[in-house]
Formats: structure tokens, sequence, C-alpha cells
């Protein structure tokens, strides 16, 4: 049974208009500038739009709430330790308010998982995974020289790598975080983890990941590396990292990992059903467009084109099967209503377009390029 | 079980990248192995009964909502016998799992498997 609270949400949310509050957002003091963004970002507007659109009655997920707008932050990290075991609920070894346990695995997961905690509710002032204060439980030292990390849908797991082809998995900021976003984008949307809609949702996980790490370091669009999973490639792995959202197909080139298969345009779009339909190929389209928007805009990443594209990923249009093109059109709408028709919608576009898809006043197009076979 | 005749194949799939040299199937024969590895795999065969297996095994009741999750396709061929089973993460059985990892070992030799 689901057993989701409900918040009695108050009325002071509509008091203020939407212009009000980006004019806010964008020239008062900081301290407004904050309260504003929180207050933009968990306005209640375009959810409820999904909920009258009928989508929730089609969705698996019977019960939803609106949240709370006025709330305060309150971060809640667990972290286990499976002691090489595949089997949960393992050892709690760091729990909230606790300083550091000593095992470097857990007080990188703890410390990861705090700095995606932070982005979400300091820049898009979303309280935790599902906007509601969702406690973060984090499981490492998942198997033996276990190759991986993923999102079961409650929580993350972490291998710690065999030390031949991977380090340990926590050993990298935006892969914790590409975690983590993946269950925002779970509770955000309905994209089916499969084909488009799959790498989209694996590419929102990627700006994220990609996002949080920017913030902590404090690098601008044009100083980040734009890599996904730096440092998680082992000594003598021809490579730098998983992916580049920059340079999609450049990460590595190695003689076990084979070549990073991404592209990076339409036009050598990968068919495959592998990889649940190239889930994690195909992300690097979408990727490099937000890239492009990113470094079109210049600054800090996370100000314009991350709030762009969480807005997107939050619009009501988004369905199940959403393809790239949508998307594309979405994040153009998301500007325009988050910024007017300025700088950051001519962005958006030439970002898609330099991707080889045309967001138009009217329409979007992607020219027919053919597909492209796996290992082609 | 003559080991000139058995060769083990291991595929991946999924994940939190795709890695095209991982996805391509890489077998080894037992006969090309070091006699202790080679022990060792088929120890490891007979402790997990993989040849009674079904062809799917794990995954454990959120395969289906999780990203980057894994799954594996492990062949063994011996001579005209031939069993595949698909493993999906999390695999619940230290025998299998503890198979997984030898097989991934023999198979990922830099230079080696086929």
């Amino acid at each position: 049974m689901l057993t989701r609270r409900r918040r009695h949400v108050h009325s002071i949310h509509c008091i203020l208009p939407p212009y009000l509050l980006r004019s806010i957002a964008e020239n008062g003091t900081p301290r407004q500038r904050v309260k504003a963004l929180r207050t933009v970002a968990t306005d209640t507007t375009f959810r409820a739009l999904r909920f009258a659109g009928g989508r929730v009655a089609a969705s698996s997920s019977s019960v939803r709430r609106l949240p709370a707008m006025m709330v305060e932050s309150q971060r809640q990290r667990s972290i286990y330790d499976l002691k090489g075991e595949e089997a949960f609920p393992g050892t709690l070894v760091r729990s909230e308010g606790q300083g550091p346990c000593g095992d470097l695995a857990a007080d990188e997961a703890f410390d990861g998982l705090g700095a995606t905690y932070d982005f979400f509710w300091e820049v898009l002032g979303r309280n935790s995974i599902d906007g509601d204060g969702m406690p973060l439980q984090a499981y490492v030292h998942y198997g033996r020289g276990y190759d991986n990390a993923f999102w079961d849908g409650r929580r993350m797991v972490f291998g710690d790598g065999d030390g031949e082809l991977f380090n340990r998995f926590t050993i990298a900021l935006d892969v914790i975080a590409h975690e983590l976003s993946h269950g925002v984008t779970e509770d955000e949307g309905p994209l089916w983890y499969f084909q488009q809609a799959g790498a989209l949702n694996e590419s929102m996980s990627d700006v994220f990941g990609s996002l949080v790490k920017q913030r902590l370091l404090g690098h601008t669009a044009d100083q980040a590396d734009w890599l996904i999973g730096a440092g998680l490639l082992a000594d003598g792995v021809e490579g730098q990292a998983l992916r580049s959202m920059k340079e999609p197909g450049t990460a590595f080139d190695d003689d076990v990992l084979g070549k990073d298969p991404q592209p990076g345009h339409m036009r050598d779009y990968v068919t495959t059903w592998e990889d649940n339909g190239g889930v994690h190929i195909n992300s690097g389209i979408p990727n490099r467009a937000f890239y492009g928007a990113a470094t079109r805009l210049g600054g800090n990443a996370w100000e314009r084109a991350g709030r762009i594209w969480y807005e997107a990923v939050r619009d009501p249009r988004i369905t199940p099967d959403t393809h790239f093109s949508d998307f594309a059109r979405i994040t153009v709408m998301s500007a325009t209503r988050l910024y007017g028709t300025g700088e950051e919608v001519a962005a958006v576009k030439e970002a898609w377009e330099e991707v080889g898809i045309r967001v138009s006043r009217d329409r979007v197009s992607v020219p027919q390029w053919g597909s492209v076979q796996p290992g082609a | 079980m003559s080991r000139e005749h058995v060769r083990i194949q291991l595929s991946q799939e999924g994940g939190l990248a795709a890695f095209p040299g991982l996805a391509r199937p890489r077998s080894v024969e037992l006969s090309e192995l070091p006699t202790e590895q080679a022990e060792a795999i088929e120890h490891g065969l007979r402790d997990a009964r993989f040849r009674e297996l079904p062809a799917v095994v794990g995954g454990g009741g959120s395969a289906s909502k999780g990203a980057d999750q894994r799954r594996y396709t492990l062949t063994v061929e011996e001579g005209p016998r031939r069993h595949s089973v698909k493993l999906v993460e999390p695999v619940e059985d230290p025998h299998l799992r503890e198979l997984l990892s030898l097989v991934k070992r023999a198979t990922r030799r830099r230079g080696g498997g086929h």
C-alpha cells in the first residue's frame, strides 16, 4: 500500500505571480533570490496540469502528492556497508550528524549524497529525490570486486570495482549524483527506460551529475571537463572517463572495454536492442545538446541551462515514450517560460540544431539521417 | 567431463555505461587456462548446478524499475551440448556469484579471450 504522507499546502504559494518571483530571482538580494528560486521550483502549477491532463490515470503510481512550498531543508543520509555481500540490508556505518566513519567508500558516498542533496535544494529548490524530504540511502562494498553502481528504484548501490578495469564507484562525485538523479527523474516523470526515452533518462542523470560536480568545484561551463566518471577507470585502461558530454564517443578506447560508442549527432544515432535500446549510447546526443546550451550561455551551467533542463523534465508534456525531438521542443518552451524570448531560447535552439534537431516556432523536425548499427 | 572440450562464454549488457568490449561475447577454452583456474571454474559450475539452471536467473524484485542494472549471459559448451543462462543482477545465489566472478576473470584477461 502506498502510504505517502500528504502535506498541507499553504495557500501563500498562490500569492506571488510567477513573473514577480522570476524578477526577484534575477534581481533580488542573494537572500531574496534563494527564497524566490525555491518558490518557483516548488510551484505546483505544472504538476497540477499533469493531474488535469489525465496522465496519472495511465500511470502505475496511483498517488502523487503536491510538494509543500515552504519547507526547511533536512538532509537524512544513511550509509550501509554490505561487506562484499550482495544481500541487503548490510550494516549501518554512518548516519546524518555523524562524523567520518573512516571507511573511504562510505564517507565518499555520504559526502556525495550531501553535495547532491544540496544542489537540488539550493539551486533547484527540490527537497530530496521525491521533493518531499525522502531519506537518502546508499549501500557500499556491494559484492566482491563488483564493477558497477546502480539505482534500484529506492536506493543507490556502489561496488568497489575490480581494480583492473574500474576503481571504487564512489570515487566520482558525478557518478553518485548520476544515480541519485535517476531517482529524481523517476519521481518526476513517466519516462520508460528504453530507447530515446531511456536515453533522455540517462542524459538527465549525466546533466545533473555533471552540474553537482561543477558546482562543488566552482567551475564555469568553460572550465568544466564535462566528463562523467573521471577517475573511475583503473590505471592501465585507455580512457579518461565513462562518457564525455562535450565530445561523445571520445571517453575511452581500450582493448578490453572497447571504444566509447556514444554518438553526438542524430545522423549517428545507434539503433540497437542492446542496452535497453541504447540508453547509455544515444544519451550522448542530448548530453551534447546540454553542453552546447550551457557553453553558449556561459557562466555557471547550473544557473540557467540546468534550470531549463530541470523544468523540462518536470513538464506535464513529458510522456513515457518522449523522443529527443519532443524533449528539445519542451526545453525551448521551458527557456521561454523562465526567461522570455532572449538569449536563453536562442542558445537552447542552437544547441539542439547542432546535434541535428531543429526546433522552430511551430514545429520540431529531425532530418532523416538513417540509422547506425552498433559497431558500425 | 573432459576439460579438452569445454568452452565458456560470457557477455554483459546494461550497467552504468555501454562498453562494447564487455558486451561482445568473450570465450575461453578451459584447457587453455592454468590448471588451478580451470579447476576452480569446474567446481564453480558444479556448485552452482549451472547445467540445471533455467534460462533466466536473478533480478530480485525491482529489476524492471531500476536504472543502470546489468545482465550477463553465461554459456557453457561441452562438445555438442550447450547451455546458456541469463543472469540478472542482483544475483542472490553465492555459488552463482562466485562462478560469475571466476568466469569474468578468465575471459577478461588483457590480450586473452576470443
